[in-house]
């Protein structure tokens, strides 16, 4: 199973922070999360920073890659300062 | 007279004697008011190098003219004095009530110099001074002590237990806002003045007022409809960084020998949301409230900043939250900033863990710590000595590679060693290592924009820049979040977009336009209102014309004026630096760029700030900031 976990606004507005869903492509697991919460646009997974095992990943490539068994991937809103 | 009060008193706390302080609409024009104005109030008063605990080291608390005005945050006033941290100029700013009060009362600012034999406060109503005796206010927190001070229509600006212990960092409180930083508060002690009330009747003229107005709901309006102030800070406060920060490795750990904290998610503005928040609360005229009131052992107290979880949180390694808002509680209630607070108690943890000071305290073993601030803020036991702060303990100890100070004032929770231009900001900032006086970049390298934390190039002309602007906007009397609307939502949204991606990479390349802008701001004689609001809203106050240019040559001319200040206060350019550590020591192993690259861009940054090698501010750039007169 792949850990997503939700930091920062999408995490607040959708009162989420943990999921648990099936190995596969970062594209196929943004899938997943909008099928078990629809609330969540695809426009806004879009727009989150990710990180993987703690790698920050970006640009068009990051969807197709794959996560496995074990892997932790964040998800977080753009932040601010302080 | 437009924007101001018109006066300035002058008390002398030896003597008693009040009198007006002159300053002239040129003085106003130029140095606007907060820390600028107050800067040059100290190089005029003090003419010479003078010790922090001194009779004549004084006290200038500064309002500016959009200090309690329609305009957006701007509940913000200034106190400025010699640090007893850094030797050097402090200005701190706070969001209290106590400004808008203060210019109610018909006063734009005050100057207390000399020193009380008895223990005293100051009392101003309606333009009547008058030097009270603080007998039963001595001993008191800063709740208690605002409280016996009088009620709601009152403006209060207090120190608690560590002021008057002469603690090295201790605060002083209005409301629940604190001026912390610097130490402002061991001067009051010093001078045996526990704190200031004051209110009035007095009402300010406005230049424009119709247009003012108009221009300050816009600027409401766009601060409520931009994700930042109006999602982000209102939804999660400050507090919504620690995360983001930890990814980023930005997250002040284990005194800083690492950017990110295995236990970060039980310390986050999420957590703090989902099992603390009561309720938002903020600062006077504020549309953004990012103020928390959260609750902490049954008790309602004031939420912390990111800066304070960080301290004494993972800095720490002290992953319980509810012990870090107590303990953040008691800070505000004995007067400590709980920056330096947290920093000096980490590096104690880490030279007791080298066996260089047997003092019995453990990262992540945090149960006595409640107990530590009331022995720092009472000076008993290791708390005398921590009471110090991390220079003064490593001039002791050792450990000044570890000793996480710049010129003495200890760093705030952003480690540098992922945010280069944040590296340069601490070790070239007038205050010493202060986030936000160093310009915060930051916030572009990770936090709100996605530009490489890890290459200094073009970081000089951008901490430059920031630094300026974060001047001046303080000077103006606004909060510094008045200022995101400078970053384009689009970039702030959308950081996976190849557009934005391009930007974020390009944005170091741009450094030179910047620097040049920087240098030539009469080619900035224009308003974009719906960027940056300040300058219009400084117009429309006080009549003065102000531009884009000449509101970031004001800020310019307040940072060049504090710097020769602190030259006067025998500062070297050497001292423009960091810890040890942050220069030498990787962050991570396997990444070389993990450490900040600091002599390169301190060389781009005197250059580009018209400084000579040795980072005296040269003849040319002073007359170019009409400070001729002005010299070290």
């Amino acid at each position: 199973m792949i850990t997503v976990k939700f930091f920062g606004l999408i995490s607040v507005d959708y009162n989420i922070r943990q999921l648990h869903v099936k190995e596969g492509t970062v594209r196929q697991v943004l899938n997943e999360i909008r099928h078990g919460c629809p609330n969540i646009s695809e426009q806004q997974l879009l727009q989150v920073i990710m990180f993987i095992n703690k790698q920050h990943i970006s640009g068009n490539k990051r969807l197709s890659v794959v996560l496995k068994d074990g892997d932790e991937l964040v998800l977080i809103s753009p932040s601010s300062g302080g | 007279m437009f924007g101001y009060a018109g006066k300035i008193a002058k008390i002398n706390l030896s003597s008693g004697i009040v009198v007006d302080y002159p300053v002239s609409d040129k003085d106003r024009e130029m140095f606007l008011g907060g820390k600028t104005l107050a800067a040059k109030i100290i190089y005029d008063s003090l003419q010479s190098k003078v010790e922090a605990f001194s009779e004549e080291n004084i006290i200038v608390i500064t309002t500016s003219p959009l200090t309690g005005s329609t305009s957006p945050c701007s509940s913000r006033f200034n106190v400025s004095t010699i640090s007893p941290l850094t030797g050097l100029l402090v200005s701190s700013n706070c969001g209290g009530s106590f400004g808008l009060h203060l210019r109610r009362a018909g006063y734009d600012g005050l100057i207390l110099c000399g020193k009380s034999q008895a223990k005293v406060y100051v009392d101003i109503t309606d333009q009547e001074i008058l030097i009270k005796n603080a007998e039963h206010l001595w001993g008191k927190n800063t709740s208690e002590t605002q409280q016996l001070l009088g009620g709601k229509n009152k403006g209060k600006f207090v120190i608690g237990i560590a002021g008057e212990n002469m603690v090295r960092y201790a605060a002083v409180i209005s409301d629940e806002r604190a001026a912390g930083r610097g130490g402002v508060g061991a001067v009051f002690g010093f001078k045996n003045l526990k704190g200031i009330v004051a209110s009035g009747k007095e009402s300010i003229e406005t230049f424009a007022k119709e247009d003012f107005k108009k221009h300050n709901l816009n600027w409401i309006k766009k601060l409520k409809s931009h994700i930042l102030t109006g999602e982000q800070l209102p939804k999660l406060g400050t507090a919504s960084l620690v995360s983001m920060m930890n990814f980023r490795n930005q997250l002040a750990t284990k005194n800083y020998s690492r950017g990110s904290y295995d236990d970060f998610e039980k310390i986050n503005g999420e957590t703090l949301r989902q099992d603390h928040l009561i309720k938002n609360k903020g600062c006077v005229t504020c549309p953004i409230q990012c103020g928390r009131v959260v609750k902490a052992y049954g008790k309602e107290v004031k939420g912390p900043e990111v800066e304070t979880l960080g301290l004494l949180g993972s800095n720490l390694l002290n992953n319980d939250l509810q012990s870090i808002l107590n303990l953040n509680h008691l800070c505000d209630e004995y007067g400590l900033d709980t920056i330096s607070f947290g920093s000096s108690v980490g590096f104690a943890m880490e030279l007791n863990q080298k066996g260089l000071w047997n003092n019995g305290l453990t990262f992540g073993d945090c149960s006595s710590l409640e107990e530590l601030v009331e022995k720092v803020a009472t000076r008993q036991g290791i708390g005398d000595e921590l009471a110090e702060g991390t220079k003064r303990i490593s001039d002791k100890y050792g450990g000044s590679d570890f000793a996480m100070n710049v010129k003495g004032l200890e760093i705030a929770a952003y480690e540098p060693r992922a945010a280069q231009g944040m590296g340069l900001g601490y070790a070239t900032a007038n205050r010493g290592g202060c986030h936000l006086n160093g310009g915060y970049l930051v916030v572009l390298e990770g936090l709100g924009l996605d530009v490489s934390g890890k290459k200094a190039r073009g970081k000089a002309a951008y901490a430059i820049f920031f630094q300026d602007l974060m001047e001046v906007v303080s000077s103006g009397g606004t909060c510094l979040f008045s200022t995101y609307s400078l970053l384009p939502e689009i970039l702030v949204k959308n950081p996976n977009n190849n557009l934005v991606r391009f930007i974020n990479k390009a944005i170091p390349s741009f450094g030179w336009l910047v620097g040049f802008l920087h240098n030539h701001t009469g080619l900035m004689s224009f308003n974009i209102k719906g960027i940056l609001p300040h300058p219009y809203s400084i117009q429309s106050v006080t009549g003065f014309k102000t531009t884009i240019g000449s509101f970031i040559k004001t800020g310019e001319r307040g940072y060049n004026l504090e710097r020769i200040i602190n030259l006067r206060q025998g500062l070297k350019g050497s001292d423009d630096t960091l810890p040890k550590r942050l220069t030498s020591e990787l962050q991570r192993a396997d990444d070389p760029d993990s450490k900040v690259k600091l002599q390169g861009m301190i060389k781009d940054y005197y250059k580009i700030r018209g400084w000579d090698e040795q980072g005296v501010p040269t003849k040319r750039k002073l007359k170019k900031l009409g400070l001729e007169d002005y010299s070290v």
